[in-house]
């Protein structure tokens, strides 16, 4: 049975992506690496350590030495590029492993937590929404900045981004609606519970949104 | 810029049964001139509800809906009959369940409040399908359409009056990410043509992208999920590079 992979990007792949784009001094590798992934929080150190790691790993070689580390150049070699070509055309073979942190809360929590767990479902549902309205501006700000550099087609990486901003979007929406959906159940079950009374007057105290009881019981059925 | 449509705490149920189903609970929103406005929702929760009542063709239990400074909810069937024709729009996915022409069919809206001759009708008609790309579609009927063009025949239909406000229900839905953009680039020259709002429902929320405000709508109730109404061209700099190299952004952020 093969091993289970979690689809994520590494550090690693993403600094070689970069180097395979172009050659590039350790500064800017830095750079690019934030501004291509602002949302990936990769620590301060990642180019650093998946630079020498490359390295070793012959994937990567030094192109011209700085006076300074961070101005030094690197560049991919044929055989970092060919790696970087395969990841990008192999299929994930099994889907990834699911290892989501609320499952795992929702799987140890007792009654005492369930107050908790409504108030931290909330605010990251609150999170997803800020980053589908991040995402919603930098969709517009692209298809503004398209239309305005109109005239000639649009190159492949354009385009590229303007559905990856889309992909990323329907990620975010579909969080916001499926916390929104765990959220309510998890309301409705601590309306249902033996002392319940203290415990949804407490979600309301919090400032969680509940769902009107009139409507709440018709979408029960 | 001053609001075209507001819908104020308006609530609707239907009876299923004995007993009340709510649809719409205390729900607000406003969409102004110029203005894409998108509610996101799975589908059967309630969002064609909302939309029929924001366009005045269903009366709320309560609350109020205003087109500018006329309050629909206090209009009769009539005027509000005239009003869809003249003002409001509203398209969607669903044939005319006729075996019309596409161009009877787009030219249907032209029907409604006034009464206009076929020929100028169809003539009409005709131009909203030129403008919106498909104008070969005029003598086809709409089962023979593709889904795509059903979209785009959709959005000729939703122009050829030429309304303030052009209410789309679900028509831009499952087409795909490079077939939305092309569609919502569409709708916002459209927009900007006509100067009119525009308040649409969709399932997907990739697809809510295309608007300036985005709803997502829950057991009967809105919550904003973004609002990039007011973003500037000042704020474009975050992609230097697409600006630079004319939509090449191989470089983003070198």
């Amino acid at each position: 049975m093969p091993t289970p992979r979690t689809g994520d990007l590494s550090a690693s792949l993403a600094v070689l992506g970069l180097l395979v784009e172009r050659p590039d001094t350790v500064a800017g590798v830095r750079i690019r690496l934030e501004q291509r992934f602002p949302d990936a929080h990769w620590g301060r150190t990642a180019v650093d350590n998946n630079l020498a790691s490359l390295v070793r790993q012959r994937h990567v070689q030094l192109a011209r030495e700085g006076h300074r580390p961070t101005l030094s150049s690197y560049a991919a070699t044929a055989a970092g590029v060919a790696h970087f070509r395969k990841w990008i055309r192999e299929s994930v073979a099994v889907p990834p492993v699911l290892r989501d942190g609320l499952q795992g809360k929702l799987s140890f929590s007792t009654q005492d937590d369930l107050l908790a767990l409504i108030e931290t479902i909330r605010r990251e549902k609150q999170a997803y929404r800020e980053r589908y309205a991040t995402a919603h501006r930098r969709s517009l700000q692209m298809r503004r900045l398209q239309h305005r550099s109109a005239g000639g087609e649009l190159g492949y990486d354009a385009l590229v981004r303007g559905v990856m901003v889309a992909d990323e979007a329907k990620l975010w929406g579909l969080n916001v609606d499926r916390l929104g959906e765990l959220l309510e159940a998890l309301e409705r079950l601590a309306e249902g519970l033996p002392g319940s009374g203290s415990a949804s007057a407490s979600a309301r105290g919090a400032g969680l949104r509940v769902a009107p009881r009139a409507v709440r019981r018709a979408a029960d059925g | 810029m001053g609001e075209l449509l507001s819908v104020r705490r308006v609530s609707k149920s239907f009876i299923r049964g004995d007993r009340p189903l709510p649809v719409l609970v205390d729900v607000s929103l406003e969409v102004a001139a110029g203005e894409i406005v998108a509610i996101v929702g799975s589908r059967d929760s309630g969002k064609t509800t909302l939309l029929r009542v924001a366009a005045g063709m269903e009366r709320p239990d309560w609350g109020e809906v205003w087109l500018g400074d006329r309050e629909l909810t206090r209009c009769s069937d009539s005027r509000r009959a005239r009003l869809l024709g003249q003002e409001i729009a509203w398209t969607d996915r669903e044939g005319s369940g006729m075996r019309v022409q596409v161009r009877d069919f787009v030219g249907l809206p032209l029907t409604m409040g006034r009464s206009r001759g076929r020929r100028e009708m169809r003539a009409l008609a005709q131009t909203a399908l030129e403008r919106v790309g498909v104008p070969g579609c005029a003598e086809q009927r709409w089962e023979d359409l593709s889904n795509w063009e059903r979209v785009l025949v959709g959005l000729a239909r939703g122009i050829v009056a030429r309304p303030r406000l052009l209410v789309i229900d679900d028509l831009l839905d499952a087409l795909g990410l490079i077939r939305t953009q092309e569609a919502g680039d569409l709708l916002r020259a459209l927009v900007a043509e006509l100067g009119c709002g525009v308040l649409m429902s969709v399932a997907d929320p990739a697809v809510g992208l295309v608007a300036d405000r985005v709803w997502s709508f829950r057991r009967g109730g809105l919550e904003l999920l973004s609002d990039q109404a007011h973003v500037t061209d000042a704020e474009i700099i975050d992609f230097p590079a697409v600006a630079r190299r004319g939509g090449d952004s191989r470089g983003l952020g070198s």
